[in-house]
């Protein structure tokens, strides 16, 4: 019998397109369902749409069953009394999710009394339970009496998950539960995850858009694009299509000739004020080694915090290292500025993460691929423009198109004007910085497959800099791990094919 | 603690910084006290310079500014040249009169603002919130002087209220009881065109700080967790408001003194404003610097005041 | 999109009015009639005393009234038709260049006064156009102190950040410590009691303006600071960029929208600072016209009761204030769903 039953869900904002689009599906008690699909194919909103969560003007069509009652058209009372203590939510942001001003323990036990009659001194020991539940042990006391903002990424997290089952619901709805927590505390709240299923029994919706985790988790997997299920059901499988050409071309090439070679990178932030001292000092890199082989495509992985970013952007002369050496070629450019160093800027240069931030709105597409030519004062505004042309044609974009603004573009298409605007300078090294987050699985696919056609053709070699492991796998040739402003593996190894790291 | 200190001590070199900032800008002025006596042809110029070297104007500006903070900080403040008395004689009556109006006003501004700010918040986007919305803006574009003049325009008329002073002159025969009565009669007028000047634009911004905490991702999430509604107002919507609410308060003080400068002026109040004001036009420098301090006094220790609020209101501020 | 064009409209027939105000207005602003203190508002007449009607309006000579010595009263006996394009008074159009030509006027000895005449018998509507230059070029040149010292502080500080950053910081916060009336004052005194000139004026107003410039420069600060950041300006250092690129392709197009805005709430304020100090006494000196000073005959009890025509400058006061909240609120979300 299933817990859940969900027939032909449609939702849409009022003079819309429909979110979610005649969606069904179904979840047993004890199960744990995967939802997956790209950012923006309503996964959220079905989510919401499930407890009525959504304003008031939306329009909501089909049903939603739940252990037998309908829950679509009920009135709000009614829901209140079915949200957290039968279904609950587990927020994607859990800096968000908890109110700033009220401690840990004060909100898990207005969740109690909304729905229990109890003393305050029952729900205050239920709250505490249900801190033990989630895996805080002995420093559940100092978490109920902290506020949100004195606890960690990974910590709150489990905290949300705290709430949500304090009062034994059948069914969580788990949206994005460790989309913005670093490689350990994904781990651990996974295998929490997995522990309140197998001992409770309690069922999960988990929406993720990663599918390691879910592959990892949900016992089997719904796929989401625009609005509708795809596929009913997927087996867990790992693809990874781009390996076996990546590694067979350049293990061919398999050089031990280096291009940039790094020793010994030492930065540190500080933070100072007119009066007064100034805020703790930040050490990003440690004293961080790297050898970049000339033609490799080098991932560089490690989880948030790591010194990743701080480490391409000193390579990229974006910052300026305290000590250590980089040298290209043979030629050490730490310690050079000004215009001795600009041949050294053109020869590396950085893609980055969000392409709506990386490119001026205001911007038409071919001041941005011609920038770095007006910067340097190089050609006529008519050469500028014909360098442009080829250059959007290189990538896949039309040249008509450049008096268009990156608004006018897709996400994949800017992050390909972006490549443009780099090559520009005839880079020797590009620096993809998490270049791939944000995209959905189909445009990656197509940027990795541009990248590789650009690597031969231009000669390029390529830093991946991602916290996704499977992205490395299937794209690298070599793999570097960095923790805690080191680099752990300086010489960094080959991927064997279809390895997970 | 220390943070507490630091705000204290950070205080006090404002003020010192205001101090040398208002007595470099009357520096810049052509002319002194003497300067209107100066032209006056009967008074010869020996007497003039006699008169300025007996009040020490004619030592350097660095010399005199010395002078003056030394005394200042000793509770001399100085002489005023046009009342023929301490400084002090004069402006500590007037800065509590000036107070008698402003705290007060403050006040009822705020314990009026609030409820019907939430009030509207909670009906937002419909006609009531509308025609509120509309109300406001017009009278947020009022001048406080137009306000100030048609009130004083209807006590005209109306006769129902005194026009003018503190007191009616028969003032000191009438028991203690009357006289309270007498001084809120008094006090009415100036009270109201206070609390009219600066309650729309109050009422917008607790609307608006409202509205942006029930807004926001934790309200969404508490009500995911089936928290009842009149329960996620008071535990949730009204503390995430309160930290942009005080902070405003804090800067209204700068406005309400500002404003009540002009309203003692307009409706003869006995306050810092027409002292001010008349201090001014006849150059009387001791003077114009004391208001100027203690109008800056008020509006840092009001500030203080917000702040250390703030502190006890926002977990997030004693990191 | 229609509402934004019809405030703007409205804002700028009203900057018209009072740019042209040498002709529009039917007198001069300083010249005085004795003989006619606090006259009303002259009826325009379509329909004379003996029941004719007329196309062209006409007004009546006013007399005082036998009866009560402190009203006039109508002398039907002669009509005077209002003219267009007459020659009055002369008036600069240009420094140097005179005219003497007149929107509208009647022949003497009567006087089309729409809105009245004050105590010395001068023409209430000449005075509230000329008045208006005064007080509306005040709030524009002020703003424009204000903003172009924000503007440069504001972008050294969030630039540059650091040491540069705090110091500037500071004293911005010591310029907002001062409650912003008594800032004015204390600038005030520290510029000589009469300003007869032109140029004394324009001095006052600029110190204002440039008193004021804390608030604009801690808001563009922030938008510089951000902008900073972004990842474009990263981008265009790695290209070899250097502050003056930054600055101009794009730092400071990302604050033109704040400078808008700020604009559209800052002349405003300065108009009615400027009014608020002529109404004390604080203002341009006499006989020079501006709305704080007519404003300031109200302080006296009987015309505050009896001459509501002197009110006017205050009615004008609210129009402009409002027309320029309006239209900045309005651009203000225009780029707001802009930027989303």
């Amino acid at each position: 019998m299933s817990l859940l039953r969900v027939t032909n869900l449609s939702v849409s904002f009022p003079e819309r397109p429909p979110v979610v689009d005649g969606v069904s599906l179904s979840i047993d008690a004890g199960e744990i369902v995967g939802l997956s699909g790209p950012s923006g194919c309503g996964k959220t909103t079905l989510a919401l749409s499930l407890i009525g969560l959504l304003p008031a003007d939306t329009q909501v069509s089909g049903s939603i069953s739940f252990d037998g009652r309908e829950l679509r058209g009920l009135q709000e009372a009614d829901l209140e009394s079915i949200r957290g203590a039968r279904i609950g939510l587990v927020f994607q942001e859990s800096a968000l999710a908890l109110s700033p001003v009220l401690t840990i323990g004060a909100q898990i036990v207005e969740v109690v009394k909304a729905h229990a009659q109890c003393s305050h001194e029952e729900a205050v020991a239920r709250a505490r339970q249900a801190l033990v539940d989630v895996g805080f042990g002995e420093e559940r006391e100092r978490i109920f009496n902290a506020y949100p903002h004195e606890l960690s990424g990974g910590q709150r997290q489990r905290v949300l998950i705290a709430q949500a089952i304090v009062c034994r619901p059948a069914l969580v709805i788990a949206d994005e539960p460790v989309a913005s927590l670093d490689y350990d505390s994904r781990a651990d709240v996974l295998a929490l995850i997995r522990s309140l299923n197998e001992q409770s029994g309690t069922s999960f919706l988990l929406i993720s858009h990663s599918a390691e985790v879910l592959d990892s988790t949900a016992d089997r997997v719904i796929e989401m694009r625009a609005g509708a299920v795809t596929e009913a059901t997927r087996q867990p499988t790992v693809s990874f299509p781009l390996a076996s050409r990546a590694s067979k071309v350049d293990r061919a090439f398999g050089s031990r000739d280096v291009l940039v070679e790094v020793t010994g990178l030492t930065k540190t932030y500080q933070r100072r004020r007119l009066f007064g001292k100034g805020e703790p000092a930040v050490e990003a890199l440690k004293g961080a080694d790297l050898s970049i082989a000339r033609g490799s495509i080098l991932g560089l992985a490690g989880r948030s915090g790591c010194g990743k970013s701080t480490l391409a952007r000193c390579i990229a002369s974006l910052e300026s290292a305290d000590a250590g050496t980089i040298a290209i070629e043979g030629t050490d450019i730490a310690q050079l500025r000004g215009r001795a160093l600009l041949p050294y800027r053109n020869d590396i240069q950085v893609i980055f993460q969000d392409s709506a931030a990386a490119l001026n709105p205001r911007f038409t597409a071919l001041d941005v691929v011609s920038e770095a030519m007006v910067i340097q004062n190089i050609g006529t505004p008519a050469e500028q423009r014909d360098v442009s042309a080829a250059l959007m044609t290189l990538v896949g974009l039309s040249p008509d198109r450049l008096g268009s603004r990156p608004i006018e573009f897709s996400g994949g298409e800017r992050q390909r004007l972006a490549i443009a605007r780099a090559l520009v300078s005839s880079p020797r090294l590009l620096i993809l910085d998490e270049a791939f987050s944000g995209l959905d699985l189909a445009t990656r696919e197509r940027i990795m497959h541009l990248l590789i056609e650009l690597k031969t053709t231009q000669g390029l070699t390529y830093v991946c800099i991602s916290h996704d492991t499977d992205l490395l796998t299937s794209f690298a040739t070599h793999i570097a791990v960095m923790d805690d402003g080191r680099v752990e593996k300086p010489h960094p190894v080959l991927v064997p094919q279809g390895a997970v790291a | 603690m220390t943070v507490v200190a630091r705000r204290i001590a950070s205080s006090i070199v404002m003020l010192f910084a205001v101090s040398v900032l208002s007595f470099g800008v009357l520096e810049l002025a052509p002319g002194d006290f003497f300067i209107e006596m100066q032209i006056d042809a009967h008074v010869g110029s020996q007497t003039v310079e006699g008169l300025r070297t007996q009040y020490g104007l004619t030592q350097s500006p660095v010399v005199r500014y010395v002078q003056w903070l030394r005394s200042f900080v000793q509770g001399d403040l100085g002489f005023s040249l046009a009342h023929r008395a301490p400084v002090s004689t004069v402006i500590w009556t007037r800065a509590a009169n000036t107070l008698l109006l402003t705290v007060p006003a403050m006040l009822v501004t705020w314990c009026l603002a609030l409820p019907l700010g939430i009030w509207i918040a909670r009906h937002r986007n419909r006609w009531v919130d509308r025609i509120c919305g509309g109300v406001t803006s017009t009278l947020v574009a009022l001048p406080d002087l137009l306000v100030a003049l048609l009130l004083l325009l209807l006590a005209l008329r109306t006769g129902l209220f005194p026009t003018g002073g503190m007191f009616s002159p028969d003032a000191n025969e009438l028991s203690v009881g009357s006289r309270l009565l007498d001084l809120g009669r008094h006090a009415f007028l100036p009270l109201c065109a206070l609390i009219a000047t600066t309650l729309p634009a109050v009422v917008r911004h607790v609307r608006a700080s409202v509205i942006e905490a029930a807004e926001a991702p934790a309200v969404q999430a508490a009500r995911a967790y089936g928290i009842a509604r009149t329960r996620i107002t008071s535990r949730y919507v009204l503390p995430l408001a309160a930290n942009p609410l005080v902070s405003l308060a804090g800067l209204s003080i700068a406005t309400l003194l500002s404003t009540s400068l002009l309203i003692e002026v307009v409706m003869s109040w006995p306050g810092l404003g027409p002292l001010l004001v008349e201090a001014l036009l006849a150059k009387d420098v001791h003077v114009v610097l004391s208001a100027s301090m203690l109008a800056s006094a008020l509006l840092v220790i009001g500030n203080l005041a917000a702040d250390l609020a703030l502190y006890a209101v926002d977990p997030r501020i004693r990191v | 999109m229609k509402r934004l064009g019809l405030i703007a409209s409205v804002l700028a027939s009203l900057h018209l009015l009072v740019l042209l105000a040498g002709f529009v207005a039917p007198y001069d602003p300083v010249e005085q009639t004795r003989t006619l203190p606090f006259a009303p508002p002259a009826h325009l007449h379509f329909v004379d005393s003996r029941g004719q009607f007329h196309l062209r309006p006409f007004v009546y000579a006013l007399v005082p009234d036998s009866e009560n010595f402190e009203s006039y009263v109508e002398d039907t006996t002669q009509r005077f038709p209002v003219q267009f394009m007459v020659s009055g008074s002369a008036y600069n159009v240009l420094p140097g260049l005179e005219s003497r030509l007149h929107l509208f006027g009647v022949h003497a000895p009567a006087r089309v006064s729409l809105l009245g005449t004050d105590g010395l018998g001068r023409d209430v509507l000449s005075r509230l156009l000329h008045g208006g230059r005064m007080s509306i070029g005040a709030g524009l040149i002020a703003t424009l102190c204000a903003l172009l010292v924000g503007m440069g502080l504001g972008t050294l500080a969030g630039f540059f950040g650091g040491r540069v950053d705090a110091a500037v910081m500071r004293l911005a916060d010591l310029f907002m410590a001062v409650p912003w009336l008594y800032l004015l004052f204390a600038v005030r005194a520290a510029l000589p009691l009469h300003l007869d000139t032109r140029a004394t004026f324009l001095l006052l107003v600029a110190v204002l303006g440039i008193v004021g410039w804390a608030r604009p420069a801690r808001m563009i600060r922030g938008i510089v600071l951000s902008a900073r950041e972004r990842t474009f300006v990263t981008a265009a250092r790695g290209f070899g960029a250097r502050a003056p690129y930054l600055l101009k392709r794009h730092i400071v197009p990302q604050t033109l929208g704040v400078v808008l805005t700020q604009a559209g709430l800052l002349v405003p304020q300065y108009i009615l600072a400027e009014v608020t100090l002529s109404f004390l006494g604080l203002g341009v000196g006499e006989p020079t016209p501006s709305w704080g000073a007519m404003l300031g005959s109200l302080q006296q009890y009987s015309v505050l009761t009896s001459y509501w025509w002197m009110f006017t400058p205050a009615i004008a006061l609210v129009a402009v204030a409002i027309s320029y909240y309006a239209l900045t609120s309005m651009v203000h979300e225009r780029m707001r769903l802009a930027a989303s």
